[in-house]
C-alpha cells in the first residue's frame, strides 16, 4: 500500500512539476502569470491525439511535435501579445491572457470537437513491484518526465543563457547593464516553458481523457504549486509539485478524493499567511 | 456649471421615470428576461469595479455571489425561512465567506491577489460540486420558490411574471449604484483611490491600508450575495456551473471593456455584451472566442473601455480644430 502511495505520488508530482515549470518561469522573467498555461497543455495533448491515434505514428514522435509545436505557440504569444505591453500597465498582459483562454478553448473545439478523446495505451501492461500495482505507461512517465526536469534545472544553472534568464528573472535592470537582452530571455523562458506544458499534456493525455476543457482545473493546481513553491523559483516549484502530488496521492488512496482540494487550499492558506513567498521565500 | 448639473440630474431622473415605464409598454417574456440579465450584471459587474478602484481584482467575487445563491435558497427551501430575510442572510453570509477568504489574502497584491482569490473561490465552487448533501452537487438545487414578500395580515406579493422581477431587480440595480456612487464620492472613496494610485504612498500617510482593501470587498461581496440570491429565486435553479471561471471572465470583461474610472463602465460594458449576446445567438459555440478577442483588442487599443469613449472622440475632435 504504502509502496503504491509512493509511486502513484512520484507519477503526479512529476507531471504537476513539468506543467508548473512553464508558469512559474514565465513569471520569473515576465513578471506575467499566463493564465492561458493550461490551455498550451491541452493543445499539447491534442497534438499528441493527433500523431498518435490519427496518424498513427509512435509516442516518442508526438512528444517532439507537441513541444515543437507548442514551443512555436509560445513564441507567438509572446510576440504578439506580451511583448507590446511589456510598458504598460501591469495587469494588461495577464488579462489579454484571460481572453486567449477563450480563444484557445474555442480553437480546439472547433478543430477537435468537443468530446473527449482517449489515446490508447502505448506501453501496455502492468508491473507489480513489492505490492504495489502500476501500469506500465506510468511507469515510463518518470524518466521522461524527470529527464525533463532535471535537464530544464541543468540548462538554468549550468548554461550561459539559463544564468542569463535567472539574472533577467532576479532583476531586469542589472541584467540589461550587464548586456542581457530581456526580450531574448523572454523569449527563451516562454518558448521551454511552452514546450514543458506540451511534453506534460502529451504525457497525461493517454491517462486522462483529453477534451477542450482540461486546461483550467489543471491550471488550477499549477498555480498552487507556483505560489507554494515561490513565484519565480524552479526548485520551489519542483518542491510544490511534490508536496501537492503527494498530497494528491495520500489524500486521495487514504482518506477521500473529495478531500484533496480541500487539503490544497489549506496549504495554500497557511502559506499565505505564515510564508507569503512561498517555500522558497520569493518576494511577493 | 451649475446649469450642466442641473441638466444631467434631469435627464437621469428621466431615464430611471423610462426604466420604471418600460414594462408598460412591452411586457414581453423576452424582453424582460434581457433587461433582468442586464440589471443583475450591474449590480454584480458594478460591485467587482468598486473592488479594483484600490487595486484589488477579487477573483472569489462571483463564487461569492453564488454562496449567496445557495444561501439564500437553502435557508427558504430547508429551513422555511421567507424569501426577504433569506435574501438579506444571503449577502450577510457572502460576506463572511468573503472575509475568510480575504483576509488571509490581503497580504498579497496585484496578479497574485487575483490568482489565490480565484484558488480560494474555486474551492468554494468545489464544494458545491462535491458535496451533495446539502448543495445537490453538479445538478444543483431545483425547484427555488420564487420570491415572497409578505407581513401578514398587512399584504403578500408574489412573483408571478417577469415583470415582477423586473422591478425587484430594478429597484436592487438602482439602490446598488446609487449606494457605489455615493461611496466612491464619499471619503471612503477617496481613500480607496488613493489606495489605488500608490499604495506606499497611502500607507505612509496613515491610512490602514489592509482595512480599506476589506472594507471595499466587504461591501462587494454583500452585494454580490444579493445578486446570487436574486438569481437563485429568480431562475429557481441553482448550479455550480452557473458561477465558474466563465462567468467570473465575463463579470471582469463586462468591466474592463466597459470601463474602470466610472461607474458607468459596468453599466455600459454590461448593456453592450448583453445585447451582443443576443444576436450572437446562433454562434454560441464561438461566443467566447469573439468575447476573447474584444477583450485583447479593448486592452491593446482602448485600454480605458468604452466608456472612455466619448472623451477620446471629443479630444480627437479638439487635435484637429487645433490643427
Amino acid at each position: 500500500m504504502t509502496l503504491q502511495i509512493i509511486a502513484n505520488g512520484i507519477v503526479l508530482s512529476l507531471v504537476y512539476a513539468l506543467v508548473a515549470i512553464g508558469l512559474t518561469m514565465v513569471y520569473g522573467v515576465m513578471r506575467i502569470l499566463n493564465w492561458a498555461h493550461g490551455e498550451i497543455v491541452m493543445l499539447g495533448a491534442f497534438v499528441g491525439w493527433l500523431v498518435v491515434v490519427v496518424l498513427d505514428l509512435n509516442f516518442v514522435l508526438a512528444l517532439v511535435v507537441s513541444m515543437l509545436s507548442m514551443a512555436a505557440l509560445g513564441v507567438g504569444i509572446e510576440r504578439v501579445m506580451f511583448r507590446p505591453m511589456r510598458g504598460k500597465a501591469h495587469l494588461t498582459p495577464f488579462i489579454m491572457s484571460m481572453g486567449l483562454v477563450f480563444v484557445l478553448q474555442v480553437v480546439a473545439i472547433v478543430a477537435f470537437g468537443v468530446t473527449d478523446k482517449a489515446i490508447p495505451t502505448v506501453f501496455p501492461g502492468m508491473l507489480s513491484f513489492g505490492g504495489a500495482v502500476m501500469p506500465v505507461e506510468r511507469l515510463v512517465l518518470i524518466p521522461i518526465a524527470g529527464g525533463l526536469t532535471v535537464g530544464y534545472y541543468i540548462f538554468l544553472q549550468r548554461t550561459k543563457q539559463g544564468r542569463a534568464i535567472r539574472a533577467a528573472a532576479q532583476d531586469a535592470t542589472g541584467a540589461v547593464l550587464q548586456g542581457i537582452s530581456i526580450n531574448r530571455c523572454a523569449l527563451i523562458a516562454m518558448s521551454t516553458g511552452c514546450a514543458l506544458a506540451g511534453a506534460a499534456g502529451v504525457l497525461i493525455a493517454p491517462i486522462f481523457t483529453v477534451n477542450p476543457f482540461m486546461g483550467t482545473k489543471l491550471v488550477w493546481k499549477a498555480f498552487v504549486i507556483v505560489f507554494v513553491g515561490g513565484m519565480g523559483s524552479v526548485v520551489g516549484t519542483i518542491l510544490g509539485a511534490f508536496l501537492i502530488g503527494f498530497t494528491g496521492s495520500i489524500v486521495g488512496t487514504l482518506v477521500d478524493p473529495k478531500w484533496v482540494t480541500m487539503i490544497e487550499m489549506l496549504i495554500l492558506g497557511l502559506i499565505l499567511l505564515f510564508r507569503p513567498g512561498g517555500i522558497m521565500n520569493m518576494e511577493i | 456649471m451649475v446649469r450642466m448639473k442641473g441638466t444631467k440630474t434631469i435627464s437621469i431622473a428621466a431615464v430611471v421615470l423610462f426604466l420604471f415605464v418600460i414594462p408598460l409598454m412591452t411586457s414581453s417574456p423576452y424582453h424582460m428576461h434581457v433587461l433582468i440579465t442586464i440589471l443583475l450584471y450591474i449590480m454584480v459587474t458594478a460591485s467587482f469595479r468598486f473592488c479594483i478602484i484600490d487595486g484589488d481584482w477579487p477573483f472569489a467575487h462571483v463564487p461569492l455571489m453564488g454562496l449567496g445563491g445557495y444561501t439564500s435558497a437553502l435557508l427558504v427551501m430547508r429551513l422555511g425561512w421567507p424569501f426577504l430575510p433569506a435574501f438579506f442572510t444571503g449577502g450577510l453570509v457572502a460576506v463572511i465567506a468573503g472575509l475568510i477568504i480575504y483576509i488571509p489574502c490581503v497580504r498579497t497584491r496585484g496578479i497574485t491577489f487575483f490568482w489565490i482569490t480565484w484558488a480560494f473561490g474555486e474551492a468554494l465552487r468545489q464544494t458545491w460540486i462535491r458535496f451533495r448533501e446539502p448543495f445537490g452537487g453538479a445538478t444543483g438545487l431545483v425547484g427555488i420558490p420564487g420570491p415572497v414578500i409578505s407581513i401578514p395580515g398587512l399584504f403578500r406579493v408574489e412573483f408571478l411574471s417577469q415583470v415582477s422581477y423586473y422591478y425587484l431587480a430594478l429597484v436592487l440595480a438602482l439602490l446598488t449604484i446609487v449606494v457605489l456612487h455615493r461611496l466612491e464620492h464619499s471619503r471612503v472613496g477617496l481613500t480607496l483611490k488613493s489606495v489605488g494610485e500608490n499604495t506606499d504612498l497611502a500607507e505612509s500617510t496613515g491610512i490602514n491600508v489592509t482595512r480599506q482593501r476589506l472594507l471595499a470587498l466587504t461591501i462587494a461581496s454583500f452585494i454580490a450575495g444579493l445578486g446570487g440570491s436574486f438569481y437563485a429565486h429568480w431562475v429557481h435553479l441553482l448550479t455550480p456551473v452557473d458561477f465558474d471561471v466563465a462567468f467570473g471572465l465575463f463579470v471582469l470583461l463586462y468591466a474592463v471593456v466597459g470601463g474602470t474610472a466610472t461607474l458607468w463602465g459596468p453599466i455600459v460594458g454590461v448593456t453592450a455584451f448583453v445585447i451582443l449576446a443576443q444576436f450572437l445567438r446562433g454562434f454560441a459555440m464561438y461566443v467566447p472566442a469573439i468575447y476573447g478577442f474584444i477583450l485583447i483588442l479593448t486592452l491593446a487599443f482602448l485600454p480605458e473601455g468604452l466608456e472612455s469613449s466619448p472623451r477620446r472622440i471629443l479630444s480627437l475632435l479638439k487635435k484637429r480644430k487645433m490643427k
